[in-house]
Formats: structure tokens, sequence, C-alpha cells
């Protein structure tokens, strides 16, 4: 997939899966990639900057088995964010489906 | 590719950031490694599916010269994103710089013959020995006049494509700035 797109989409999976609970990188890459193919190394610079930008913090958790884990959990201005990425994102499909489906009509 | 050989990829490649961010991202890996392993995958499954090192490394950069460009606005900050970013290969300077520095020496051929054409009626008057060489059977004064002519239509064309090409240039740069402030 084109990169710039892969890149996009990774960010709206990041917003979706973070407004329900906080995670550890693994986990948001675990999750994921279970449902679209990345190189899941891609994730940690992607939380990293939006991270700088203010939408997510991080706190460290001890785990029952190895090292703690770095968690990420959304702040206010990260739910404001996230409504108007996940409208952004509905009307994009919602528009490109449409699309798709009047060309294929045509045919 | 085991954790020891990824990670020791991964710190070669990383050299354009600070010394703290280097780290953090280097622990990051480490992290997912470590969890990786208790979920029972080896190492080379979890260094497969992270991804090749020395791209991760470019995303890495990149990403970082654009938090800082964004943060600490400046030439040097914009270069340095511009370079990371092309390093990407979401576009390409060479690619882009080539083409441009040869329509600007066309465009600028162009305009020195079309200046040549329109001032060969004053080269006439002046110079009469320069241009008579040109007219052959045709009277002098008709071949430097239509020569004129073409140079003055020419002069007008040349405007408007420098106008559309100088369009060109900026949506062009706006396109890649926007990339780069992850528009």
């Amino acid at each position: 997939m084109n990169i710039q797109i892969k890149k996009g989409v990774i960010e709206v999976c990041v917003f979706a899966i973070l407004s329900k609970k906080d995670c550890y990188g693994y986990e948001l890459a675990e999750t994921i990639s279970s449902h679209i193919e990345i190189s899941e190394g891609t994730i940690y610079p992607l939380l990293r900057r939006l991270t700088k930008e203010g939408y997510f913090t991080t706190y460290l958790r001890e785990s029952s088995e190895g090292p703690p884990r770095k968690y990420y959990k959304m702040t206010k201005q990260g739910i404001e964010y996230k409504k108007s990425l996940l409208k952004d994102w509905n009307d994009l499909t919602k528009g490109v489906s449409e699309l798709i489906e009047e060309c294929e009509k045509d045919e | 590719m085991n954790k020891k050989e990824f990670m020791e990829k991964l710190d070669k490649a990383l050299t354009d950031i600070s010394k703290d961010e280097k780290k953090e991202a280097m622990r990051d890996y480490e992290e997912h490694f470590s969890i990786g392993s208790e979920k029972g995958r080896t190492e080379e499954e979890i260094a497969k599916s992270l991804g090749d090192p020395a791209s991760l490394a470019k995303t890495i950069e990149a990403e970082y010269a654009i938090t800082r460009a964004k943060r600490e606005p400046g030439i040097k900050n914009i270069f340095r994103a511009t370079i990371a970013v092309a390093g990407l290969g979401l576009f390409n300077l060479i690619f882009v710089l080539i083409p441009l520095i040869i329509a600007v020496v066309l465009l600028f051929a162009a305009y020195i013959v079309a200046v040549i054409f329109i001032a060969m009626p004053f080269l006439m008057l002046f110079y009469p020995a320069s241009v008579t060489i040109l007219s052959g059977d045709t009277p002098t004064r008709m071949v430097v006049i239509g020569f004129h002519i073409i140079g003055d239509i020419l002069l007008v064309v040349l405007l408007y494509v420098t106008k559309g090409f100088y369009k060109l240039i900026l949506a062009y740069l706006q396109m890649n700035a926007k990339i780069i402030r992850g528009e």
C-alpha cells in the first residue's frame, strides 16, 4: 500500500484504539496488524510525534513479567482531535465507496 | 535477524537525532522485543514484523525533524526536515532540481532569442552590415521586420509560459511543505 496512505490510516487506528483504553506500544501494534498489514516498528515514531504534539501522555507501569511498559493515554486535546479525525475518515471512506460504486455501475 | 542484530543496525542508522531521542527510540524497541518474547514469539519473528531497521531509522529521523521544524521554525530546521523527508522517498530533490534547472536555462535562452529578434531593425539601422547576410533575394527591410514580429510574438508567449511555470513550482513547493508539516 502507498506509504502516505498507510501512515494516515495507522494514525486513525491509533486514535480509535486509545479512545477506548490506555495501551502500550506492543498492544497497539498487535491490534492494528491483526487487521491491516503494517511494519510494526513505524508505530513508535508516530506515537512519539503525537505525544509531542500534545495528543497523548505517557506513563510507565510495572508488568508482572519483564520491564515496565510505556502506556499511552489520550489527552483532552487528543479526544477533540480524534472526533474530527474519525469524522474526516468516515466522510472520506463513504465518499470514495460511493464514487467507486457509481463508476462500476456505469460500466 | 535476531534482537541484537536489529538493535545494532538501528543504532548505526540513527545518526541525525539527539542522544536523548535516540535512547528513547531504542528503549521502545527493547520493550517491544521483551513483550514479544513473553508472548512466546522468537526474536526473528519480532524483528521481521517490526520492519527493516534502516528504513525505520529514516522514519524516526523524519518525524524528529518535522517536530523540530514545527517547534522551532527556521530555515535551517525546514531544510533539515526537507532533507529528512526526501530520504523517505516522498519526493526527490534531484528529480525535481535537475528538470527545474534545465527549464530555467531553456526559458532564459528563449528570452535572449526573442530580444535579438526584436532588436533586429535597430541593429540594421546602426550596423547595416550585421543583417545583410541573412536577406538573400528578399529586401533586407522585409526580412528584418519579419524577425521583429516573430520576436514580439515569442516574447508574449514566453511571458505566459513563465507565469504558468512559476505557478507550477510554487504549487509543488507548497504541496511538499504541507507534507512536511504533516497536514
